[in-house]
């Protein structure tokens, strides 16, 4: 048993052939050629390598996975074991955290993905709009029941000196603003600028505050629908119905369409958690988070136009049948693109061979 | 996502590594950032928000200001260039970056962290919005609330909405693997880039070399996968100031279990285990071949 001081051993192999060894050795050039790729990536994301040298990069990405599989499997040496943990990791970050194409992707949700998302989930929309319908209905009958509720709701001062207190021919100047159009559209931008951030605001937090079971959610599009009852009923006791509803139209047709599409997401991610239905809550989270985050996505594109349209257009046309006439058409082309689901997308394909 | 069974087999912590199953079907291991670090990560974003915005402002002021010299009617073009450019950093900053950079924002990249989707699934375009999007909630409420405590209006109300979303923002704390609530939505985990080092291997000097020791089968019996590696990690970290007696005392350790009679001298220590090193795991891995797996010297009859 004491043959291990053999200092005079015989000259030549020793018979230690390590299997390990000789797996690392014929490996190696390829990890490393990997990790000078993916250096590369990193810098200049996957546009910076060559065609020839993007192959590699999948193959090379494969070989490493395989060796950590055998390594894990064989291997006694803890230092190559904990190597290739890491560059698989690192590979792995590199293959699948960036969104294939991100041009393509973007185009391809605006033609297919977002209408679908909201087509899908119709019950959510509409219970985004029956609670913001609900709300202004609300605001119409306490706005008759008792003057008194217009101030514990919104406060002595509500819409900028649009009271009820207000005479016939103050109300209607101002919604016809009688001057000319480069003073009407004085300051349209800046205006329309500060809209835009505080309505993407709004929608963003009807969408997010969906993880909280959707109630909050629910609760601010009845509060917004029943500001807008409220307003309503301020021009409708004057005989000015029509007038404000063609003056909101313009802009708010698109506008509170994106409100609907805020809410409605928000709603979707409520009845994730609190419906899982058959899969698990995380599952049927992430499911309806990702289609809710589009949808949000889109309810910010359209409050961008609706921003626009209201800080310009609405100043700048000034006659009930012009205002009706593009606020409702812009309308029909919301609903013409959202409600088809992007299904013409797959005639257009039938269509060409 | 999955624990590593190894390493729990091992006795080694789990705590904050997860592994994900890539769409190849390997089990990829990951550490999950730490609350901390995700945290500095998330005010640097918000400073350089702050500060990118108002140097593009500038920019776009003295980029004006030269091209149609100062005539113009100022303040409303203020209003409008300072309002795009807060638009766009408070609402698509964390977004764009973390598209168009591999899931990494600047504060992230600092921290060396980045976002990867949780299940193996490549990271999407619909994940990364619903997870920023929820920044809304998570991070801004909890700001703007917080300025209404200190602004001149502080009422009850943004004392209440404070405490509220900084009860959403809180659900971090209580997530095994560490997501916020955009994370869940949008299918994601946070982790540590990991830093592939290769060390040199030890047992490959003692290939081309020749043993100066050399050990029986019997010998070699003794020992298993464990503390094999016990003693990688040993000679790996040689530049302690009592190693030599940490070498002697292991030596010792080893004649005593193996049963090796004969004195090694002090100089041979090294040589001595590395040779040892070299010798016990191509032993372990020949019985590997065979289906003999030893994990530890308690695995008395070579694995299951």
């Amino acid at each position: 048993m004491s043959d291990s001081t053999n200092h005079g051993a015989p000259s030549g192999h020793l018979g230690l052939d390590l299997k390990s060894v000789q797996f690392r050795k014929e490996r190696e050039p390829q990890w490393q050629e990997l990790e000078r790729l993916m250096t590369t990536v990193e810098k200049q994301g996957l546009q910076g390598l060559s065609f020839e040298e993007s192959l590699a990069f999948a193959t090379l990405y494969r070989k490493a996975l395989s060796s950590l599989s055998v390594a894990r499997g064989i291997s006694l040496d803890r230092g190559v074991q904990s190597y290739l943990e890491a560059l698989a990791a690192r590979a792995y970050s590199l293959m699948y955290t960036r969104p294939n194409r991100p041009g393509v992707a973007t185009i391809d949700f605006f033609m297919r993905g977002l209408p679908r998302a909201v087509c899908a989930m119709w019950p959510s929309l509409l219970i985004a709009v029956l609670t913001f319908m609900l709300g202004a209905v609300f605001g119409f009958i306490l706005y008759h029941e008792d003057l008194g509720w217009l101030n514990a709701i919104v406060g002595s001062d509500p819409f900028g000196g649009r009271g009820p207190d207000q005479s016939y021919a103050t109300l209607r100047e101002s919604i016809y603003d009688p001057g000319g159009l480069a003073e009407r559209t004085q300051g349209w931008a800046s205006f329309a600028i500060s809209l835009m951030i505080n309505n993407v605001g709004v929608a963003l937090l009807a969408f997010s505050l969906g993880v909280a079971g959707a109630v909050p959610t629910l609760g601010l599009l009845f509060y917004n629908g029943l500001i807008i009852g409220l307003f309503y009923s301020v021009f409708h006791d004057k005989g000015l119905g029509l007038d404000i509803i063609a003056w909101l139209s313009i802009h708010g047709v698109t506008e509170i369409s994106a409100i609907f599409l805020g809410g409605a997401a928000g709603i979707h991610v409520g009845r994730g958690i609190l419906f899982p239905g058959r899969k698990s809550r995380a599952a049927r989270l992430r499911e309806n988070g990702r289609r809710a985050g589009e949808v949000a996505m889109g309810a910010v594109i359209m409050l961008i136009f609706a921003g626009i349209i209201e800080g310009y257009f609405r100043q700048a046309v000034n006659d009930l049948e012009w205002r009706l006439i593009i606020g409702w058409g812009l309308g029909a082309v919301v609903f013409a693109y959202f409600g088809t689901g992007g299904w013409w997308q797959a005639l257009g394909r039938r269509n060409t061979p | 996502m999955t624990f590593d069974l190894q390493r729990i087999r091992e006795g080694r912590s789990t705590e904050g590594i997860r592994r994900v199953l890539t769409p190849e079907g390997v089990e990829v291991e990951f550490a999950l950032a730490d609350r901390g670090q995700r945290l500095i990560a998330v005010l640097v974003d918000l400073s350089v928000q702050v500060f990118a915005s108002l140097a593009l402002f500038v920019l776009i002021l003295i980029i004006w200001g030269v091209l149609f010299g100062t005539g113009l009617n100022g303040t409303e073009f203020f209003t409008v260039a300072l309002g795009i450019v807060s638009f766009f950093f408070q609402f698509f900053y964390f977004l764009t970056m973390e598209v168009f950079w591999q899931g990494k924002t600047l504060g992230k990249h600092l921290m060396g962290l980045r976002v990867i989707g949780a299940n193996g699934h490549p990271l999407s375009l619909s994940g990364l919005v619903a997870r920023n999007f929820m920044r809304q909630v998570e991070l801004f409420l909890p700001l703007i609330a917080g300025a209404g405590l200190v602004g001149p209006t502080s009422t009850l109300s943004s004392l209440v909405s404070l405490a509220w979303a900084f009860g959403l923002s809180a659900y971090i704390f209580f997530d095994a693997d560490r997501r916020r609530l955009g994370d869940l939505l949008g299918g994601t985990i946070v982790v540590k880039q990991a830093a592939p080092v290769l060390l040199p291997d030890i047992a490959a000097g003692q290939q081309e070399t020749r043993a100066r020791f050399r050990f029986t089968t019997d010998q070699l019996e003794t020992y298993g996968r464990f503390e094999l590696q016990v003693l990688e990690g040993v000679l790996r970290e040689d530049h302690r100031p009592d190693q030599e007696e940490i070498f002697a005392r292991i030596v010792a350790r080893i004649c005593l279990k193996i049963g090796n009679q004969s004195e090694v001298a002090p100089e041979f220590h090294r040589d001595f285990l590395n040779d040892f090193y070299a010798a016990q795991r191509q032993h372990l891995e020949r019985e590997a071949l065979y289906g003999k797996r030893k994990d530890s010297k308690a695995d008395s009859n070579g694995g299951p």
